[in-house]
């Protein structure tokens, strides 16, 4: 019998995972009696009681009357908004980053070079400090704001600005975007249809632009009184009313993006550098401008070596988030630990942060993972 | 196979060992690790922060410094753990320190997490603000804003209590470490910075620019029992870190100092400042300590009112006055418990 493979297989493998679950099994148990004896009690429940702190910055609406666990939505929201925004920005700079090192212009070339290395040789909470401290060593105290443009202000507070605030029904503007939408991308389609049926492409898409823009004339005059702006004024020390960026969030989001593109940065150069010069060639040959061969070319065929690195880089963002503390911005991170402190649930909450990342980092890598499938070689 | 089985075996020794280690109390670990652990801020004037030559000092680092005299005979074998306001609370549950001496408000919902031993400090939240704000009272609060730490501190509660009885609005920008929240605060980022009294007043002293500039409004909306915390599950630690506190106050009330102990032990006629000062055998017995452990914490680290004066009071940059922190006699709430 021993000489059966497959049963010195089943058997190796039946081995092994009993000798798994018997470590898993020692290790839970000795956590459970060290809890026991150091008096730790374990436990969901605060989840659902008032979270009495507060949050300085949030995305959406909370206070902190709100239960635990909203809290720790809102808290995840901040980190969303930056990682998303993070990814968007750095994706776009990190592109023009890879593309600008391979420039045959010095200038372009050494400049996206002191940038990769900047980033990639710096780490990101001394850049974060240092962006964040470059805030009140360059900019002025709030009395002595920098005026950009009419109510609009920059100090050592942030930017302020003018808001638009509407006082009639959400609904009627967002109508009006959603059939203007509508309608440019029916008239669009329609002249793609005209154009493979005629070989002819008629101006339905300009005729789109020219009936929205008598709409948008017609709209705002009928809800001309719904509108009105919100100026900041300056109120004993600071700004007050209006819109405004605050330089904790401006901070995280310049710092976190400049690091990331650098990173990007080298990935894109790579991707292109991969791509074979018969392509370049080709793309010549076919009478195409160097732009051209870029946007119709080399990028397509760069990305399927560029997104699978790309992936984690993403999910290195999410991770970095965290940081966003560090020049007080409060991310999810934040405020599990402000309620672990609060409610001395330690393992409970290290297991949210945990699970919660987790679950966002492998979402993101199955969205990306879904996009480079779909742009892969497709081989029949 | 041989080494397998050797393999195997060593695993599981590692194992078992490592669940009977956890078992060992902290006063048999603190001996075996030759110093105290101790927990302190990450650099409070007046209260913890290493000077410029590295060495910590402060009134929590002397809090700690004493337990170290008690129990080793020595002030030095004591090693400072810098922990946040999030930090400190778990670093004390899971024994990375024995003891926490970080101006940590004792609470109910901390003190059934770990276990505080002797309120240190008696404190209230306090404001940093320039003064050509003018701010007299809590209601010239209102729209300014305001930096502090964040991760659960009871300063945030306090600032939330002054807004709803006031019925001011404050702006406020959190951080995970004071000094920074201090640095934004000077620099420019924020009307005010908020902190434990002792707090605001070590850091106006020894790091603004022109202490002059800034005013330190205290609205009263908290008094705060800043207390020394341990890990729970040993009585006899329990036991040590609080009579080497008792030892300064009860020092204090007998007007023992360090510089005249060595004079008293020598001419004392009474009974029990003989037999604590190890002058008479038996003080050290109960705890299984030296009998000189009293003399110890008095003669290296000195009575409540001098460590005070050294760290706070007149002797230090901050010239805090001793409030509640003082003997009954002189209008304060620190009790010497007797060494009979």
């Amino acid at each position: 019998m021993l000489q059966d493979a497959r049963i010195r297989a089943i058997t190796v493998q039946a081995a092994l995972l009993a000798g798994v679950a018997a470590l898993g099994y020692v290790l839970l148990t000795a956590t459970a009696r060290n809890l026991e004896l150091r008096g730790i009690p374990l436990g969901f429940g605060f989840l659902w009681r008032p979270a009495n702190f507060q949050i300085a910055e949030t995305i959406l609406p909370y206070s902190s009357s709100d239960p635990n666990w909203w809290a720790a939505v809102v808290g995840l929201s901040n980190s969303i908004f930056i990682s998303v925004l993070v990814i968007l920005l750095a994706s776009v700079i990190g592109l023009f980053i890879g593309i600008g090192r391979l420039s045959s212009n010095p200038l372009v070339s050494g400049l996206c070079r002191v940038w990769v290395e900047v980033a990639r040789n710096t780490p990101l909470v001394v850049l974060l400090i240092f962006n964040y401290a470059l805030w009140w060593e360059v900019l002025p105290l709030a009395t002595e704001a920098w005026k950009l443009a009419p109510g609009t202000h920059i100090s050592v507070r942030g930017l302020s600005m003018p808001a638009l605030t509407w006082s009639a029904s959400a609904l009627a503007p967002a109508a009006f975007l959603a059939t203007s939408v509508a309608v440019l991308l029916s008239a669009s389609y329609a002249a793609r249809r005209r154009h493979i049926e005629t070989g002819f492409r008629p101006a339905y898409v300009r005729a789109a632009w020219v009936l929205i823009a008598v709409g948008a004339g017609i709209f705002l005059f009928a809800y001309r009184d719904a509108a009105s702006l919100d100026i900041p004024e300056f109120r004993r020390a600071n700004f007050a009313g209006g819109w405004s960026l605050t330089p904790e969030l401006t901070t995280i989001l310049i710092g976190l993006t400049f690091y990331t593109a650098g990173f990007i940065g080298e990935i894109v150069r790579g991707g292109i550098l991969a791509v074979r010069k018969g392509q370049w060639e080709a793309a010549t040959a076919l009478g195409l401008s160097r732009g051209q061969t870029y946007r119709f070319v080399v990028v397509p065929l760069a990305l399927r070596s560029i997104v699978p690195p790309l992936n984690s880089q993403y999910i290195n963002v999410v991770k970095n988030s965290t940081l966003a503390i560090v020049v007080g911005y409060q991310d999810f991170m934040t405020v599990v630990s402000t309620m672990i402190n609060k409610t001395s649930h330690a393992i409970e909450g290290v297991a949210i942060i945990l699970g919660v990342f987790l679950a966002v980092n492998l979402a993101l890598s199955a969205l990306l993972n879904a996009y480079n499938r779909r742009i892969a070689i497709v081989e029949r | 196979m041989k080494r397998a089985t050797q393999f195997a075996a060593a695993a599981a020794m590692v194992l078992i060992g490592a669940g009977s280690a956890n078992a060992q109390s902290i006063t048999d670990k603190v001996r075996q690790r030759g110093y105290v652990s101790c927990g302190a801020s990450q650099g409070v004037p007046g209260l913890s922060r290493p000077d410029d030559k590295g060495v910590w000092t402060g009134f929590d680092v002397d809090s700690c410094r004493a337990v170290a005299a008690a129990f080793f005979g020595d002030s030095q074998k004591a090693q400072f753990v810098p922990l946040n306001a999030a930090q400190r609370i778990p670093a004390v549950q899971t024994g990375e320190v024995d003891v926490l001496a970080r101006t940590t408000t004792w609470t109910y919902t901390r003190d059934v997490a770990v276990r505080f031993v002797a309120i240190n400090l008696v404190d209230g939240d306090a404001i940093m603000l320039r003064k050509s704000l003018n701010v007299g009272a809590a209601a010239d609060l209102d729209g300014l804003t305001i930096c502090l730490q964040g991760g659960g501190s009871l300063v945030e509660n306090a600032l939330d209590l002054i807004e709803q009885q006031n019925q001011v609005k404050v702006e406020r920008v959190y951080f995970d470490s004071t000094i920074l929240a201090r640095d934004a605060y000077f620099g420019g980022r924020c009307d005010g910075y908020m902190s434990d009294g002792f707090a605001i007043a070590g850091q106006r002293a020894a790091v603004a620019g022109n202490p002059d500039e800034h005013a330190i409004f205290q609205s009263g909306a908290t008094t705060e029992p800043l207390a020394l915390a341990i890990p729970r599950g040993d009585d006899r630690w329990f036991d040590i870190v609080r009579y080497a506190f008792n030892a300064m106050v009860w020092a204090e009330d007998r007007g023992i100092t360090s510089k005249n102990v060595d004079e008293i032990a020598a001419s004392a006629t009474d009974g029990e400042t003989r037999k604590a000062l190890g002058v008479e055998p038996g003080i050290g017995e109960p705890l299984k300590l030296d009998d000189k452990w009293i003399y110890n914490v008095i003669k290296q680290v000195g009575n409540y009112g001098e460590v005070f004066a050294r760290n706070l009071g007149e002797e230090s940059p901050l010239k805090a006055e001793r409030r509640l922190n003082a003997l009954p006699r002189d209008g304060g709430i620190l009790f010497p418990i007797p060494f009979k």
